[in-house]
């Protein structure tokens, strides 16, 4: 589902810098399947924070079931009032409701949240949803070209492919191209030729994550 | 008499017990294979343009970073949170598997018998390294009954499987110093071990073995090398489960289930060691310190129970089964195993169990 990357050391150890008790708060959901914020993460984090910053600075880690779910998040709220700073490595949605929970200590993301994804390998993740909220792939085959287009395009192809492949770079698939492949081999030309309204979404490349390991 | 039962069990009956080891060896690997398959590469191999020289440089720029992440590996890996048990676990295995090639006695035998021998180890080490394993023996039984890790289902049969890898080592010791009657000893000693060696294939002691399956072959996050194989299930499944009744469930439905998978689960279910070192790495463990949280516990209580009783069971006992299923495991993926059984495939698998029979935790309640 969502998947995550772990935030340069560098740029966290500056995060922490001016505290002197911190908390990491992992999370058991889609973070911890994605290899980037599970209790495992955690406690190397927590390691290597303390290599980082020295004696002298508590770091300790917790990880609960899932940081998007108050009932889970206030399970810890004896505890985090002992620290001074939460470094969460839940997605993006997990850090802002424990921010929320919590509001008079800072709250730091300890991940860059990526994408909706899929698991290619372990460790290996690939883009395949952007979440525009009006999905439309019942029409494409079962491709996302939101996701997968180079320009995003609701409605395909453009006039820029040549031999199955994008304009914008040799080695990038056509989507559409897919699209249509699937169609005709389920019979289903007709779907590609319905004009779909546009909805306001955001143009951006396809972001496939791997995880460095440890 | 006795001269007849000691050439007995020295001559046909150890060919025998080899020759039947050998075989059910060589059946377990086959067993293996059958059951997994070879895994696609999924990462097509990068084009490399740098020289030899420029990647051997590179990679002695990158020294320090990888020892920087072996010792943050290490601080967090079991050798770490239980290290005294972790060492001896390790040491009493490498012993274990001297003593059955390098002590004399047995080089000794093995010459007579087939004209070959193994180096022998010097006899006073060979007896400090028996102390070692008997200690570590008692040392075994005495956590499996007192720490709270270890409330399995049948746990009489764990503590049969320390005896049974001590005994060995007890009759040798007493028959190497000659106690009591040596022909008698001597021939427990050989009896024991034969047993030992049946044993190291049907029973749970089997984990020695798996190991290498397990923690090398299986393809997976926490594997010591990158596995290249991955289990397939015996079957597939050919229905849907039926419409759920009330009171009754479909015993046939759930064989199928069970069925589907059995080889790889029964596999796992069986070598488990229930040494409980995956506690730790269960995050729900950690945080509430119940023997119930343990992964391999909540495995026991659900999928092994159906498996022991080939899906006869009561509608209770699967919703008995959906507090360990659901509320004590969130399928995060990340049970550690240091034989490499794949926890969550099983938790994965009960759940669809009950999910076919409507047993499932309602949110809304
Ligand atoms: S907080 Fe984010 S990462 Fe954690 S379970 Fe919720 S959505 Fe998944
Ligand atoms: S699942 Fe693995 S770690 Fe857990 S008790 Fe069994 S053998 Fe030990
Ligand atoms: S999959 Fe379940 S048993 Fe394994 S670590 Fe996660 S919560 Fe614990």
């Amino acid at each position: 589902m969502v998947k995550a990357k772990k935030k340069p050391l560098s740029e966290l150890k500056s995060v922490i810098e001016p505290y002197k008790k911190v908390l990491t708060i992992g999370c058991g959901g889609c973070v911890s399947i994605c290899l980037a914020g599970g209790q495992k993460e955690v406690n190397v984090l927590n390691a290597e924070l303390s290599l980082e910053v020295g004696k002298g600075v508590k770091i300790d880690g917790y990880t609960i079931e899932r940081q998007c779910k108050p009932l889970y998040v206030d399970e810890i709220k004896e505890i985090v009032q002992q620290y001074d700073c939460l470094l969460s490595m839940a997605c993006g949605a997990g850090v802002q409701l424990l921010a929320e929970t919590y509001p008079q200590i800072p709250v730091f993301p300890a991940v860059n949240t990526i994408a909706i994804g899929i698991d290619r390998d372990v460790g290996i993740y690939e883009e395949r949803c952007r979440a525009c909220g009006d999905c439309i792939i019942g029409y494409t085959g079962g491709i996302c070209p939101i996701t997968r287009c180079a320009k995003g395009l609701f409605n395909g192809p453009c006039g820029g492919v040549n031999q199955g492949l994008c304009e914008v770079s040799e080695t990038v698939a056509c989507a559409w191209v897919e699209v249509y492949e699937r169609l005709s081999s389920q019979n289903r030309l007709d779907c590609i030729d319905l004009i779909r309204e546009p909805i306001a979404w955001q143009n951006q490349v396809q972001r496939t994550v791997i995880q460095d390991g440890y | 008499m006795n001269v007849d039962l000691y050439e007995l069990v020295r001559g046909p009956l150890m060919s025998s017990t080899l020759i039947l080891f050998l075989v059910g060896l060589a059946f377990r690997v086959f067993q293996f294979f059958k059951a997994t398959t070879r895994l696609p590469r999924t990462a097509p191999p990068v084009n490399d343009r740098r020289t030899v020289k420029q990647r051997v440089n590179e990679t002695i720029k990158t020294v320090p970073r990888i020892l920087r992440k072996v010792r943050i590996h290490y601080r967090n890996s079991i050798f770490s949170t239980t290290p005294v048990t972790m060492w001896i676990t390790v040491v009493y295995h490498v012993i274990l598997v001297l003593a059955v090639c390098f002590t004399q006695g047995h080089n000794v035998l093995l010459d007579l018998s087939w004209g070959f021998s193994f180096p022998s180890l010097p006899e006073k080490t060979m007896d400090m390294l028996t102390l070692f394993m008997i200690a570590v023996s008692l040392y075994y039984l005495f956590r499996r009954a007192f720490s709270t890790k270890f409330k399995f289902p049948h746990i009489f049969r764990d503590y049969l499987a320390i005896l049974a890898t001590a005994l060995p080592f007890v009759t040798g010791f007493i028959a190497y110093h000659q106690w009591f009657d040596y022909r008698t000893m001597i021939i427990c000693h050989m009896l024991s071990g034969q047993l030992l060696l049946i044993a190291l294939l049907y029973t749970k002691l089997g984990h020695t073995i798996f190991f290498f399956f397990g923690r090398i072959y299986l393809h997976g996050e926490l594997n010591l090398t990158r596995g290249t194989r991955a289990w397939v299930p015996d079957q597939d499944l050919d229905r849907l489960p039926g419409p759920v009744s009330e009171n009754a469930i479909d015993e046939h439905y759930i064989r199928h289930m069970l069925d589907q998978k059995k080889t790889q689960m029964k596999i796992m279910l069986q070598y488990c060691s229930r040494c409980s070192n995956c506690a730790k790495s269960c995050f729900l463990y950690v945080n509430t310190r119940d023997a119930s949280y343990i992964p391999s516990q909540k495995v026991f209580v659900s999928l092994g129970k159906l498996y022991s009783t080939k899906g006869k069971v009561q509608r209770q006992d699967l919703e008995n089964m959906v507090d360990s299923l659901w509320n004590k495991c969130v399928l995060c993926d990340r049970c550690y195993c240091p034989i490499g059984l794949k926890i969550p495939e099983m938790i994965s698998l009960a759940r669809t169990i009950c999910r076919s029979q409507g047993v499932y935790k309602t949110y809304d309640a």
